[in-house]
Formats: C-alpha cells, sequence, structure tokens
C-alpha cells in the first residue's frame, strides 16, 4: 500500500506562529513531530511508500525525513497548487498512486492509534471511500481492496482536532497519559516514563510519572517534575522549582525557585494555554537573543557620550601629541593614546563612549545579531569591569548591560573604564 | 539542448532534452514564442539533466504567456534536480505539476 | 587549489558548472561527506552555473577578450568556489523576485545564498568576486 500526505500551508498556520516551527508537521508533540507521529501510522497501516505533497516549501520536511530509509520506506516529495482538490492531486500524483491502494490523509497533523493494533489486514478489507472525516482533516483510501472479506472490527483510530493552543496542550497531556500506544521517544524502563540521553537529575530532584524528559537535560537540586510533564531537549530547571502539568520545549530555562503548573514554556516565554497569555520571563543566561529596548533616551543619551568624549579629548590633547611621538610598539601607548582618534567619532555621533564592543566577534556563533547592530564603541562594558578578555565571558557582560544600560549607567562605567590602570 | 514537439489528444507536447541554462533559454524561448498561446500545452521535463534560473525563466515567461492566451500549460516529469530549483524560487506555487507525462495529457 | 580562466561566453557556462560539480563531487568523496553527495554536488553546479551567467550577462559585450576566473579551494571541512569576472561591482543583496508576479530572472544570487553555506561577494581591482563556501560534517 501507498499513503499520500495532503499538506496544505494555510490550515495550521497558527501552530508554525506559536512553536516558531518552520513547518506544521515539524511541531513536537511528546518530543517528537507530528510528522514522526503520520509517518509511524502510515507503516502500520501497511505503506511502503509515503508521498508529501504540499502548497508550500517541502524542504524542511525533506531535510528532516530525507528519503525514508531511516524507516525503512520510500518518501518522496510533490508540489500542488493550492486550489487544487484531492481528485486533480490524485491526477498529479498518478503515476505514484496507479497499481496500488492509496490511503490518503489530509489535512491532518495527528491521528489517534494504538501501535499493537491491526491496520493491515482492516485496512486492506475496506472499501473504496472515505474512512474518517472531521471537516477540516480526513482520512480516506482509494483502490479496489486486495481482500474480498468481511471488514474487522475498527480498531483505534479516531482525529483530534487541532486548533488553538489548548487542543495541543490536551492532546499532549493525553499522549503521554497513553504512552504505550505510542512510539515514544527516550528510554523508558517503566511505563510513563521516557528519559533521554545526558540526563543529569540531581540529588534531591523529584520525578513524578508520568512523564517524559528529552535529550540533555539538568533537573537540579530540589526540583520536583511531573505529574504530566514534558520536558524537552537542552532544557535546564534550576534548584527549587517545580514543574508540573506543563511542556517545556527544546532550549528552555527554569530559573530557581519557580512554580511552573499548567504552561507551555520555550525559550524564554511561557504560554498559559488554556487563555493564550504569555508572559516573557527574565533569562540571566541569555539563551535567546537580545533586543535592543526602544531607545527612548537615546538622545540624552548621545549628549552625555559627546560631552563626554569632548572633555576627554581637550584633557588628552596634549599628552596623546607627546606620547605619539614615540615609536610604536612600546608598552606605553596605552588603551586610551590607542584609541585617541575614536573619541572624535563619538563627538559626531556614529560611536559610544561605552557600550558593546564586540570587534572581533563577527563570525561568533553565539546570538549577537541584534547587538552588531547597535553602535560600535570606544570601550567595552566588560573592559570597565575588568572582566577578563576572552571572549565569551566579555560576551555575557557587553550583552547583559546592553539589556540594562541607561545613560546614568554609562556614566558610571565610563568612570570605572578610565579609572581601570590599563586605560593610561 | 533538443526540443522535440508533438500532438497527442489535442494537446502539444513538448519535450525538452539536455541542458536548460542561459546558453539554451534564448532557443527555448523562440520555440515557445511560436506556439498557439490558446493550445492546451504539456512540457515534458523527464530528459531535462540540469534546469536553472536563466531555463527557469524561459518556462516562466513561457506560463505568463499562456495564461494571458487562457491556454494552459502543465509540467510533466520534475526530477530532484529540476525540483530543486522549482522549491528554492517557490516557482512551484505558479505550476501545475504531474509526475506522470500521460495524467498531463489527460484523455 | 585549482584555477581555471574562461572567456565569457554562454557557451562556456555549463564548462564551468561541469568543472565544479565535478570539483564538489571529489572533495565530498575524499573528505568523509556523510550527505547526499549528488545533492552537495548540483548546489555547486547550479551556484556556478548563477554566478557565471552573471559575470557574462554584466559583461562588456563589445570586449570580445573578457575572461572569467574560477578558483575551487578546499579546506579540511569545506570547500570554496570563487568566481571572478571584470565587470562594475553589482548589489550583493537584490531584492527577491516576487514569484507571483512571474519574474523571468532576478533568481540567480538569491538561489546561490539558498545554497550555499557562505557566500562572499566583492568589488576590488576593476572586478567582481564572488566566493561560495559549504561546510561539511
Amino acid at each position: 500500500m501507498k499513503s499520500l500526505f495532503i499538506v496544505r500551508k494555510s490550515e495550521h498556520a497558527w501552530i508554525c506562529r506559536q512553536f516558531s516551527a518552520e513547518h506544521p508537521l515539524l511541531v513536537t508533540l511528546c518530543n517528537k513531530p507530528f510528522i514522526e507521529f503520520l509517518l509511524d501510522f502510515a507503516i502500520l497501516a501497511g505503506a511502503d511508500a509515503i508521498r508529501i505533497v504540499s502548497d508550500g516549501q517541502t524542504a524542511p520536511i525533506e531535510a528532516y525525513c530525507g528519503n525514508g530509509s531511516r524507516w525503512g520506506i520510500d518518501i518522496s516529495y510533490a508540489h500542488m497548487r493550492p486550489e487544487d482538490d484531492r481528485e486533480r492531486i490524485m491526477e498529479k500524483n498518478s503515476r505514484f498512486c496507479s497499481e496500488d491502494r492509496v490511503l490518503i490523509i489530509e489535512g491532518v497533523l495527528f491521528i489517534e492509534h494504538d501501535k499493537h493494533a491491526d491496520y493491515r489486514s482492516w485496512l486492506s478489507a475496506l472499501p473504496e471511500g472515505g474512512i474518517v472525516d472531521i471537516g477540516s482533516g480526513s482520512l480516506s483510501i482509494s483502490g479496489e481492496p486486495t481482500k474480498d472479506m468481511a471488514v474487522p472490527f475498527r480498531p483505534l483510530i479516531s482525529i483530534p482536532a487541532i486548533e488553538c493552543v489548548n487542543d495541543y496542550f490536551s492532546l499532549s497531556a493525553a499522549t503521554l497519559g497513553a504512552g504505550t500506544r505510542y512510539i515514544l521517544p527516550g528510554y523508558c524502563n517503566e511505563p510513563d516514563c521516557f528519559i533521554g540521553r545526558n540526563v543529569v537529575i540531581q540529588k534531591g530532584a523529584e520525578i513524578r510519572k508520568p512523564v517524559m524528559i528529552g535529550n540533555n537535560v539538568q533537573i537540579m537540586t530540589g526540583a520536583v517534575i511531573g505529574p504530566a510533564t514534558i520536558i524537552g531537549s537542552n532544557v535546564i530547571v534550576d534548584r527549587e522549582s517545580t514543574v508540573k502539568g506543563s511542556i517545556l520545549l527544546d532550549n528552555t530555562f527554569i530559573g530557581e525557585q519557580l512554580e511552573v503548573d499548567r504552561k507551555i514554556g520555550e525559550g524564554n516565554r511561557l504560554t498559559d494555554p488554556a487563555s493564550g497569555a504569555t508572559l516573557m520571563m527574565e533569562d540571566p543566561h541569555l539563551m535567546s537573543a537580545i533586543h535592543q529596548p526602544a531607545d527612548a533616551s537615546g538622545l540624552l543619551r548621545q549628549l552625555v557620550h559627546s560631552l563626554a568624549a569632548t572633555a576627554l579629548v581637550l584633557l588628552l590633547a596634549l599628552p596623546w601629541l607627546a606620547l605619539r611621538m614615540l615609536p610604536a610598539g612600546r608598552s606605553n601607548r596605552n588603551i586610551i593614546i590607542e584609541r585617541y582618534p575614536l573619541l572624535f567619532r563619538v563627538i559626531r555621533g556614529s560611536m559610544r563612549l561605552i557600550g558593546s564592543r564586540g570587534k572581533d566577534r563577527k563570525n561568533s556563533e553565539t546570538p549577537d545579531m541584534h547587538i552588531r547592530q547597535a553602535k560600535p564603541s570606544v570601550f567595552g562594558y566588560a573592559e570597565a569591569e575588568q572582566w577578563p578578555e576572552t571572549d565569551s565571558d566579555a560576551l555575557i557582560v557587553d550583552h547583559y548591560y546592553t539589556r540594562h544600560a541607561s545613560p546614568l549607567k554609562d556614566i558610571g562605567l565610563a568612570i570605572k573604564a578610565l579609572i581601570n590602570p590599563k586605560t593610561f | 539542448m533538443n526540443i522535440v514537439e508533438t500532438a497527442r489528444n489535442g494537446a502539444t507536447v513538448i519535450s525538452l532534452e539536455g541542458i536548460l541554462n542561459a546558453a539554451a533559454a534564448p532557443q527555448l524561448k523562440a520555440h515557445l514564442e511560436n506556439s498557439d498561446p490558446a493550445s492546451p500545452t504539456v512540457i515534458d521535463l523527464t530528459n531535462v539533466e540540469f534546469i536553472d534560473s536563466s531555463g527557469l525563466g524561459a518556462l516562466v515567461g513561457f506560463l505568463r504567456k499562456k495564461k494571458t492566451g487562457s491556454g494552459s500549460l502543465k509540467l510533466a516529469n520534475l526530477n530532484n534536480r529540476v525540483k530543486r530549483v522549482f522549491e528554492i524560487t517557490q516557482a512551484y506555487s505558479l505550476f501545475d505539476v504531474y509526475d506522470d507525462l500521460e495524467a498531463a495529457i489527460g484523455k | 587549489m585549482l584555477t581555471a580562466t574562461l572567456r565569457a561566453e554562454l557557451a562556456n557556462i555549463r564548462i564551468a558548472a561541469n568543472l565544479a560539480r565535478s570539483s564538489a563531487e571529489v572533495f565530498a568523496n575524499t573528505h568523509g561527506f556523510t550527505g547526499n553527495i549528488a545533492e552537495f554536488a548540483h548546489a555547486f553546479e547550479l551556484s556556478v552555473s548563477e554566478a557565471f551567467t552573471n559575470a557574462v550577462r554584466y559583461g562588456d559585450p563589445s570586449n570580445a577578450d573578457a575572461v572569467v576566473h574560477i578558483s575551487i579551494e578546499s579546506g579540511p571541512g569545506s570547500i570554496t568556489i570563487t568566481v571572478k569576472d571584470n565587470n562594475p561591482p553589482f548589489d550583493p543583496a537584490p531584492p527577491t523576485p516576487e514569484i507571483q508576479g512571474y519574474p523571468e530572472g532576478g533568481f540567480g544570487l538569491f538561489i546561490i545564498g539558498k545554497l550555499m553555506d557562505e557566500v562572499k561577494c566583492e568589488h576590488e581591482g576593476g572586478g567582481n568576486t564572488l566566493a561560495m563556501t559549504k561546510h561539511i560534517g
């Protein structure tokens, strides 16, 4: 048997926005993208070739699923136009669909099923036509039945509607609760408890079933995880925090002594599934990118920097001229002398006196894109704090101050930078 | 590049073969210029070894002409290399793409 | 490093693209690339085809001696193919054509950007250098 997945980009568009996924089928449910559950079901149903047809980009799914060798099946990809109906799509894929029965899965993210049930013989006896139809999505089969026999008892099969974040939330809980029905990722030596690779659970931390934990996860002392909690990969739950009835997606950090109850966490954003309200958590570990705050005090700041730079230019004019006469490379050519010409740029407004240095960090892999857009500066925050000048540490200090900077702080830090013995 | 045109079931079938780049695009454009904008046309890409944006441009130009002349244009048998160019440029959203020449021609 | 100098004419696009494909294929085969080699090589074939086409298209048509230089350089984990012409500078980040407007061109640099891991575009010494890099592993 073959299977045709029809995915329209207009369907499920909300789920991409909610979870910042490239494709709705790549949103994870219980640490596994929707597409894998669909593949599991199609394989249980006896499909040996699957074609994914979309009116949008198929490249993200192709990058994830490849040619299907991981599942021992053939996966191919095709395009359609948004206005194409099922009949037209079958026609466009007639080479794929000919000479075989085809299970058509249309507009569906998830099918409730049971890996122990025998879908194969049930489907092969089923007459051509629709199987389940919930309006937004459907399951149907084309081609004459291969076996002429009575249709056996219908195994578990239903399509849940996933139309808002709360639907997703309750589906996650239901899927975890019925974990034995699905092929779920992670090591599982007792039902309802799935643990991934490289998971550190510190002394005094407590895990309450049912729970699912991904890879590279740290649960710190005194933290309580569960019940009914799904934790993705690269997640840290800090000391004495409680996470219950919640979903923490990949790359989430939960700080100390927090209580997370019935929430969805992703990065530093917490969403309440019932109301859809979101909350941004303080992000001291900088797992998300820094955004420059809206610069209301920009003009004032500019003025402060320009004035301070003018004062320095006047003050240092003579020493600079005197020291410039000395041959280059001498140790007494200190920071302020080297950077003296830059002060004029501060007066002109193209640079800041103090800020993120961000000089050799163009190729850095840390998320400093937003910082790069800020104006360059003569002194770095990290320098002012006399932080060791290793790149990553300095970057963290720079990030911190970029986020929390104000004209007043700038003055303080500029003075700090100037009284730094290395400067003079 | 080789261009072979045949008439089948009231449709014009244009089979392309070889490399479809800027060197070949003028030849293809010239050929397509002479075709009837109102007749249903299927372009068979089975034997296209390579296509780049210049080749795609010739197809897009032809499609535009077809749309204004209210004729139809279908593409058949895109191999993975061709599909990749359609995917990157999102040209798939303009064309009707069939995996079988017979189905594209219709009964 | 391998270099080739080709006359800037349409007929040479294929030669440049083939050179890029086979070099990328050899590189992938000998440097332990685990992905799809045909796809990897096709990315370079397509990118060089686009870059060479631009070099020919925007060159001075009255100059029959115009040439395009191709150089292929590989490191332990990356391969870079550079296409250098003698043309006036071009916009390294042109607007992406809107496909719904049936554009017949303008996709060259956009396609290169999608296929490559790194694209460096410089204008120096009276010509454009377009360096296209892919990393492996």
